[in-house]
């Protein structure tokens, strides 16, 4: 009896989805909500996160917190939204340490500073992004051309670009003489620097290439199934390298930001970015594996990290615990946002 | 043309040149690397000398040889360095209790810390890169925590540590015990069914699936073998300093991982093994010596690090045999 059930059941289900009493199970624990929750999950970890800090710290929720909130994630997020365009390939980026490190070096030799002579300017900035371009079509034409896997490419130029920051360094550290470029992030407007205005400019042109362009468009598809897009007649290699392009001017970018934010230039400069931005980005629903996820995602991620490190300062927890919660929040958070992709024949690698 | 037949018949796999200078590729990188590093610096082949390099190698070769394991099956372990370091303080602190016997409770430990880890992946379906990633932040936390950010030193004339310091017939005990892993490792992979069961996962996990290989059991066994290779290196590391420091180990993932890739271990899994890893590995080690030697900068080794994985790697990978690279 209860075995004719289940299979008529499993018949049931099979034949129409949502038609008889498996279908039933499934209509009211599926739909509406399911669906909002499986997108908007980082959201609401964000929300619950705001909420539990707040009672927590009377001075989270306070305005010169928050600021200080969106000053401390927008290096992260330009990190995160370069990355982005590369993971949603399904390929991954390990240089931007190494490449921020660099650029930022670049731009505090050729500003106006105390050891150079040189005083570039405007040009500097230039220079150093060009840097990170540059480093970026480098690194997707070396994966996309030689086919070697961008783990390893990356890898590799992560260490090279390391390596060239510290031989760019002249003995002493060059103090960034240029007021209005160290301005970025010491003047205040409406009691928040230049360079958060700059991210959020940054992340909504992202955005729009994201969603409105052929190279946002086809990047997701890369990331689903390269082979059919392959089959379609179009140049992946060609989407990948620019792809690659983005990102590693985005990591220049991101030096350049550490750079206002210093005030010196450090070799180091770029440390501790990369594992951050794309913990970052998996938070936020981007697959390692490509094909889903967005700018937006990794926005929420960053945002999601930062207010975490934040709250775990304004709770008072122990700072050398920080790195251990953060990792486990981490595990936790892109196992409970993807556990709706489960399949008994899933390969996760 | 007899010549070429002959040895396509003793190694099937070997049928072109191509095929030949891929599969020779990383011991010419390790021979061409060796040979720049003797010309610099001659008195490299002294008898002391070789020691000393192969006693300061071993902590970095054992994380290369524990590090093997995960990649071949196309996942991988950057937590290894952060367990190294883990490993040391937590034995450091167990040592006044535990006396000799810390030792092998650590590697225990970190087996089954890392044969979790594997398993979890599996579970949760999450991507090893992001696991790992994780328990990075987990195990370089914990290690902070547990010594208050400061380093612990270990009192001379403990047995495990005498003997990883010590030398055997002139040789340093703990690259005798990077040999030993390596051969009983290397045998296991050859012979046991779950040695093969690493294979056949590598090149097609769902197949591996299909055909009844334990999916969580084989990802389990891997990372634990990475965990407790990369405790034995902390150790090793600990045995050289004698005392414990919760970030001594933390520079060691980047070399490790060279070291994997430059043997020719390919990322995707199913190709490679461990004597790839050793060669990779001690190759690693000559390019960080041979910066030393030849009075270059520290940034320099860096460099020398990425230009040499990118030459290796663009050489021994055998493109005819994937199609899409990510």
């Amino acid at each position: 009896m209860q075995q004719t059930r289940l299979l008529s059941a499993d018949a049931g289900a099979l034949a129409s989805p949502n038609v008889g009493e498996a279908g039933a199970q499934r209509r009211t624990a599926g739909a509406g909500l399911g669906r909002a929750l499986k997108s908007a999950g980082p959201l609401v970890a964000l929300a619950a996160m705001v909420l539990v800090f707040s009672m927590m710290a009377p001075n989270f929720l306070s305005v010169a917190n928050l600021q200080a909130i969106l000053e401390s994630a927008a290096v992260p997020a330009i990190i995160a939204v370069g990355l982005t365009f590369v993971l949603v390939q399904g390929s991954i980026d390990l240089s931007g340490e190494g490449v921020a490190s660099l650029t930022n070096i670049l731009l505090a030799i050729l500003i106006a500073n105390s050891i150079t002579p040189y005083d570039l300017g405007l040009g500097a900035v230039l220079v150093a992004i060009g840097a990170g371009l540059g480093f970026g079509l480098l690194n997707g034409m070396l994966y996309a051309y030689l086919r070697m896997p961008s783990l390893i490419v990356t890898l590799g130029m992560w260490l090279i670009t390391l390596g060239l920051a510290a031989l760019l360094f002249p003995s002493r550290q060059p103090q960034i003489l240029d007021g209005r470029f160290v301005g970025l992030a010491l003047d205040k407007h409406l009691g928040i620097s230049a360079l958060v205005y700059l991210a959020v400019a940054i992340a909504l042109v992202a955005l729009v290439v994201e969603r409105r362009t052929r190279l946002g468009r086809i990047g997701f598809a890369i990331g689903a199934d390269e082979a059919l897009v392959r089959l379609a007649g179009i140049n992946v290699g060609l989407y990948k390298v620019a792809a690659f392009a983005i990102c590693g001017a985005m990591a220049g970018v991101a030096g350049i930001f550490t750079a206002a934010q210093i005030g010196v230039g450090n070799p180091l400069a770029g440390e501790g970015l990369l594992f951050p931005g794309i913990a970052a980005c998996v938070i936020g629903g981007t697959l390692l594996s490509g094909g889903r996820g967005g700018v937006l995602h990794s926005l929420v991620g960053v945002l999601v990290l930062v207010t975490l490190r934040n709250g775990l300062v304004q709770t008072g927890t122990n700072p050398l615990l920080q790195k251990t919660i953060e990792g486990v929040v981490i595990v936790v958070a892109v196992a409970a946002s993807t556990w709706h992709l489960r399949r008994k024949t899933r390969v996760v690698k | 043309m007899t010549h070429r037949s002959a040895i396509s018949r003793l190694f099937p796999s070997l049928r072109t040149p191509g095929d030949l200078l891929r599969t020779l590729g990383p011991a010419i990188v390790l021979a061409v690397v060796f040979a720049l590093v003797v010309s610099i610096a001659p008195g490299i082949l002294k008898w002391r000398a070789v020691n000393a390099l192969l006693f300061d190698a071993a902590p970095l070769l054992i994380l290369v040889i524990g590090s093997t394991l995960p990649v071949l099956l196309g996942c991988i372990d950057l937590s290894a360095a952060a367990m190294a370091s883990l490993a040391a303080v937590v034995a450091a602190l167990l040592m006044p209790v535990l006396g000799s016997a810390a030792v092998p409770a650590v590697i225990l430990g970190a087996g089954l810390i890392g044969a979790l880890q594997g398993w979890l992946i599996g579970r949760l379906q999450i991507p090893s890169f992001v696991m790992t990633l994780g328990t990075l932040g987990v195990f370089s936390g914990l290690a902070l925590y547990l010594s208050n950010a400061s380093t612990i030193g270990i009192g001379p004339g403990l047995g495990p540590f005498d003997f990883l310091g010590g030398r055997t017939a002139g040789m340093p005990n703990a690259f005798l015990t990077v040999l030993a892993v390596w051969v009983v490792l290397a045998l296991v992979l050859r012979f046991t069914r779950a040695g093969r069961d690493v294979y056949a996962f590598g090149a097609s996990e769902l197949a591996a699936y299909m055909s009844g290989v334990g999916r969580d059991t084989t990802r389990a066994y891997a990372f634990a073998i990475s965990s407790m290779c990369a405790a034995l290196g902390g150790l090793m590391l600990l045995s050289q300093t004698l005392y414990s420091a919760p970030t001594m180990a933390s520079n060691l993932l980047l070399p490790a991982l060279v070291g994997v890739v430059v043997g020719g271990t390919a990322i995707s899994g199913g190709v490679g093994g461990l004597s790839a890893s050793l060669i990779g590995g001690l190759t690693a080690v000559m390019v960080r010596v041979g910066t030393t030697i030849a009075g270059l900068p520290g940034a320099a080794q860096d460099v020398a690090f990425g230009v040499i994985i990118l030459i290796a790697v663009a050489v021994t990978t055998d493109r005819s045999k994937i199609g899409i690279v990510k």
